[in-house]
């Protein structure tokens, strides 16, 4: 069975190339018709393809999904270019299309790489949610590139589907538990430092 | 201002009323030749026999026969036609002139006033009720000055004239003309009194009105968030039935009043009726007499009518001038010499600030001083402190010369400071608190108003203009109004120390940095637009810059930040529509959203067979936009920020797309033609990603954008087209100097850009004439264009402009963050050098970098001295200090 992306691929190259059947019967002009018959329009729906893979989208229907690529903006960074420091205000979400991203702790010798994050997971959606500041820089490794979603666009995203929401919720409480158990880790650890100290 | 309306006509207006009584006196004879004449004509003329005879029977002039007595006594009657109508129109254009010029006096007056009431008397009438007094109210005042002395003197005379013809007809008819004239003197004045009193109350409601509007629009805020319209328009429903009321009452006794009026008039013809029927039947009166009595009674309530008239209009004018005096003569009014005249003071002042037993309170005035007593020298630096309501921002108010205590001394320098006249205190004093007021004008206008008391250099006026400048003189002198030119220079380099205007803008740019502003003034540069042809100079300079940034844009490392302009290259941060004007349209059909419309930019695209690309680029765009959109709700901001089509226009588009399914671009109906063509001229390729713009279609629009310049040999289209080579007037300085677009898909480039633009800008020293630019930027009503921040930093910096020997800050830096009031206040300090400066400090542990600390508690002073001696444990500073 095909995806809902592909029959709606399918539908929309049909009725270009159509035009462009049309169109060329008109003036005469291939390169027109190529253009538009070809691989174009694409650039969109492969994004909305990308974005499906995102695990907490891969239930959005496909018109979504491809408002959400159009609504979204593609970024390109440079390596250890910062997508954003900690303290900014979280004004948006970033899926990262291409490359990794660094998300950076700062401790007592300066910034280390807490996690490395690569294509399609979301970063940033913890600011937007908590309508709160960074909590941490993220950086780009490598070249990177990034669909940037503004909070508005990401809430209301949220808002209109509940499977999204859920699914958000879903990884955000693995998030938190996996952090749980680190801190208990510690924990244990700073507690048997303790004792045999 | 004179107690009664009577006063201030005759005060300020008595050779005018004189020269108008004249006038319409002088206009009597002919009145009354012209009356005479036709009878003349009639009689002699056409009735008459024993020609020729003399015109008048003046032996001097030469006899006539019948035919030309008629021609020159009909040519008199249209010269007296003429010569009437002349004296109509002069004495009514002159009483226009009378009325109106003491409706400017007045008006004058009246504003002049309200700039010395008390303060207290701001809390008392509200901004609405003023504008209202001063504008509608006074209105009707005009008109009734014109008339106030010629109308009553003209209808007066008339009367007097009719009755004198009348009494000499009989006498007895005479007095029964007048018989209930007595009644009427005695009945209407009463009746009258009663609308008097209703139009005092509409008055005093129309104020109210006004005052609510005001209140509503200043809180429009409030409403809109707490769903209160329905609450004030109900309130409003509730003034505007109130007014209904009073104006119905007032129409009422009015029509009562014009009834009895007529009725009088026509009973009187009962009293010829009946007496004189007696008298002709008994004999004692011939029926000659009694019918040309009946004609000239006729005549006689007319003027009558006219004078009851005035009365009641006269009244109005009364009442109207009674209710202004009211509140234009508060108690405590400032005496207008304190604003007026020349400096009394000129020398510095000196010695020390001396305050004994000073009082200062208000009804129900929670913030006020009492019993205050201090002193320190001039120079000194000092802090007021004191917990909310302890009367020390009063206290500021009181040294800055704004209230006036209400008994206890307060001397500068040996000066008494609360009669110091404003030419004094508002020249060497400055004060500013957190509530500063801006004007409508530019950022250099507000910033150098603290400059301007009297204009020093007159202005320079052409010929024509010189000419308008005298007849403006002259009337605003006839009128008793200023005999100052607004249009004079009136920026008083000396009292800023410097010797120029370019010097002054240098020491402006100085004060900006003082008061941490410099940055956003030179972003407002950034911004601004200028006139080429006024600053060739900077014109040039800021070509360089633009030289200068492509340069440095050539390193591959930023290249990619901004997509430069280029006439031979296709911009894929620019949308179709801009990639085809390519510069910025001078015609509204050339406007970017219009392309679609215009015939000019469709025949570019048929000449270059674009057109079918375009539609079926449109039709696919459409088809897109439809399926995307089809579920977003209609006032998401999704639409506004992203979509082609508004939510509004989807449906149309939807029917189109049904209409056109088969694909065809030929025999399209035209809407739908417009709807596929006005899309395709919004896609920019690097923002949209649609790839529906591919290279060979761009270099096929460049070669329209080509034809587009050209304009078919008739001459390029109304467009300014950018060329790397020439300044654009209409674009911002920032645009010019950069001559590109941001590149849509790098993150931050509008921030690198900007770094990489203040770099240039430095280089090429361009970053104060940029500032200065920033200070012509236009600061909107009240300054509302502006920041809260940005404001109160120019209220700052332009007492600081003054130079002044007390500058007193009243909490004005309260509102900032810690870092920045500490830079400011430091600026202040070394600035202030020997000057004094006074400040009101919210933070009491601020109080350490002064000389001098005063505390205040509940309006006493609760200490005066140094801090480290007054803070000491229990003390009234040590407790503010623990409070920070």
């Amino acid at each position: 069975m095909r995806s809902d992306t592909e029959t709606c691929r399918a539908r929309l190259t049909t009725n270009i190339k159509k035009a462009a059947a049309m169109m060329a019967g008109v003036t005469g002009r291939r390169d027109t018709a190529r253009m538009i018959g070809g691989e174009s329009v694409l650039d969109l729906l492969q994004e909305a393809d990308l974005l499906r893979k995102v695990p907490m989208f891969s239930r959005l229907e496909p018109a979504k999904l491809k408002l959400l690529a159009f609504t979204s903006q593609n970024l390109s960074f440079a390596n250890a270019e910062e997508l954003f420091r900690v303290g900014d205000p979280a004004d948006c979400a970033y899926v990262v299309m291409e490359g990794e991203v660094e998300v950076m702790a700062e401790t007592g010798i300066g910034e280390v790489v807490a996690v490395t994050l690569s294509q399609n997971e979301l970063v940033g959606e913890m600011g937007v949610l908590m309508k709160a500041p960074r909590s941490a820089t993220i950086r780009a490794k490598g070249e990177v590139k990034a669909l940037r979603i503004t909070d508005e666009a990401f809430v209301k995203l949220l808002r209109d589907n509940p499977d999204v929401s859920l699914d958000v919720m879903r990884q955000l409480s693995e998030k938190l538990a996996r952090s749980h158990r680190q801190f208990e880790d510690l924990q244990s650890q700073l507690h048997q430092n303790g004792v045999d100290g | 201002m004179q107690p009664t309306i009577f006063g201030f006509v005759w005060r300020y207006s008595k050779r005018q009323q004189i020269m108008l009584i004249a006038l319409t006196a002088l206009s009597f004879p002919f009145l009354y030749f012209s009356l005479d004449l036709p009878k003349t004509i009639i009689n002699e003329a056409i009735g008459g026999d024993d020609f020729p005879r003399r015109l008048f029977g003046m032996e001097s002039l030469p006899e006539l026969d019948q035919l030309d007595y008629l021609w020159a006594l009909s040519g008199i009657f249209l010269a007296l036609v003429f010569i009437n109508g002349g004296f109509k129109y002069a004495v009514n254009v002159y009483r226009g002139v009378v009325g109106e010029r003491m409706l400017r006096r007045l008006r004058y007056q009246l504003l002049g006033r309200i700039m010395r009431f008390p303060m207290g008397q701001y809390r008392r009438v509200s901004q609405g009720e003023l504008v209202s007094m001063v504008s509608a109210e006074t209105e009707p005042l005009g008109g009734y000055i014109g008339d106030c002395l010629a109308l009553p003197a003209f209808q007066g005379g008339t009367l007097i004239t009719i009755l004198v013809f009348m009494f000499i007809q009989d006498w007895k008819l005479g007095l029964a003309a007048i018989a209930l004239y007595p009644v009427q003197a005695w009945l209407i004045p009463k009746l009258q009194r009663r609308v008097n009193q209703l139009k005092k109350q509409r008055v005093v409601r129309v104020r109210k009105l006004s005052e609510r509007i005001g209140e509503v629009v200043t809180g429009i805020q409030d409403v809109h968030s707490h769903d209160t319209s329905q609450l004030e328009l109900a309130d409003f429903s509730e003034h505007l039935g109130e007014i209904y009321r009073i104006r119905y009452n007032i129409y009422r006794q009015k029509f009562l009043i014009k009834f009895l009026n007529n009725f009088i008039a026509q009973i009187t013809p009962f009293f010829f009726y009946s007496i004189g029927g007696y008298l002709v039947i008994t004999g004692d009166l011939t029926l000659g007499a009694l019918v040309a009595a009946l004609a000239a009674y006729k005549d006689l309530s007319a003027p009558w009518k006219e004078l009851l008239n005035y009365y009641q209009i006269m009244e109005d004018a009364r009442i109207k001038y009674d209710l202004l005096t009211e509140t234009f003569e508060p108690e405590g009014i400032l005496d207008e010499s304190m604003q007026l005249g020349e400096p009394t003071v000129t020398e510095p002042f000196g010695g020390e600030v001396i305050a004994t037993n000073l009082n200062l309170r208000e009804e129900a005035d929670a913030n006020f001083v009492t019993g205050a007593t201090f002193r320190f020298d001039v120079t000194n630096k000092v802090a007021i402190v004191g917990p909310g309501g302890s009367g020390a921002q009063r206290l500021a108010t009181l040294l800055g010369g704004i209230n006036k205590p209400l008994s206890g001394g307060l001397a500068i320098g040996g000066h008494d400071l609360p009669t110091l006249p404003e030419t004094v205190s508002g020249r060497r004093f400055a004060y500013v608190n957190q509530e500063p007021r801006l004007r409508s004008g530019t950022l250099r206008d507000n910033l150098f108003y603290t400059l301007k008391h009297r204009p020093i250099r007159p202005a320079e006026y052409g010929e024509a203009a010189l000419e308008e400048y005298h007849w403006r003189t002259t009337e605003a002198s006839l009128s008793g109004n200023s005999p100052f030119d607004i249009n004079a220079d009136w920026i008083d380099f000396e009292a800023a120390g410097v010797d120029d205007s370019t010097d002054l803008t240098r020491r402006a740019v100085e004060l900006l940095t003082l008061v941490d502003l410099d940055q956003d003034v030179f972003q407002l540069g950034l911004n601004g637009v200028i006139d080429p042809d006024k600053r060739p100079d900077l014109v040039e300079r800021i070509m360089a810059a633009r030289s200068e940034l492509r340069g440095r844009l050539e390193d591959p490392a930023i290249a990619e930040l901004v997509e430069l302009f280029d006439a031979e290259q296709y911009n894929t941060n620019l949308s179709v529509g801009e990639n085809l004007v390519f510069g910025t349209s001078l015609n509204a059909n050339l406007d970017l959203d219009n392309l679609h419309n215009s015939d000019y930019v469709r025949k570019v695209l048929h000449e270059l067979n674009l057109m079918n690309d375009f539609l079926v680029i449109g039709r696919t765009v459409a088809e897109l936009m439809v399926e995307l959109f089809a579920d977003v709700p209609a006032d998401s901001e999704l639409f506004e920020q992203f979509s082609f089509i508004s939510a509004d226009d989807l449906p149309e588009f939807r029917n189109m797309l049904t209409r056109t399914e088969d694909g065809k671009t030929e025999g399209l109906m035209p809407e739908d033609r417009t709807m596929m063509l006005s899309l395709p001229f919004k896609l920019v390729v690097a923002r949209h990603r649609l790839g529906l713009i591919d290279d060979s279609l761009q270099a096929r629009i460049l070669a329209a954008r080509r034809l587009f310049s050209e304009g078919f040999g008739k001459g390029p289209p109304e467009v300014e087209f950018y060329d790397s080579e020439r300044y654009s007037a209409k674009g911002s300085v920032q645009d010019n100097i950069l001559f590109g677009r941001l590149a849509y898909g790098r993150a931050r480039s509008g921030q690198m850009v900007g770094e990489l633009i203040r770099e240039v800008v430095e280089k090429l020293e361009l970053v104060q004439d940029l500032m200065e630019v920033g200070l012509d930027f236009e600061v909107g009503i009240a300054g509302s264009r502006l920041s809260a921040a940005q404001r109160q930093k120019i209220a700052i910096a332009r007492c600081v402009l003054k130079r002044p020997e007390l500058l007193i800050v009243d909490g004005a830096t309260a509102a900032f963050d810690n870092a920045t009031q500490a830079r400011i206040m430091k600026n202040l300090f070394q600035e202030a050098g020997e000057r004094g400066l006074i400040w009101v400090l919210h933070r009491a542990s601020l109080a350490e970098e002064f000389d001098t600390t005063i505390v205040l508690d509940d309006g006493r002073v609760a200490q005066a001295g140094r801090f480290d001696e007054l803070n000491h444990p229990g003390s009234a500073l040590a407790e503010l200090v623990e409070q920070d």
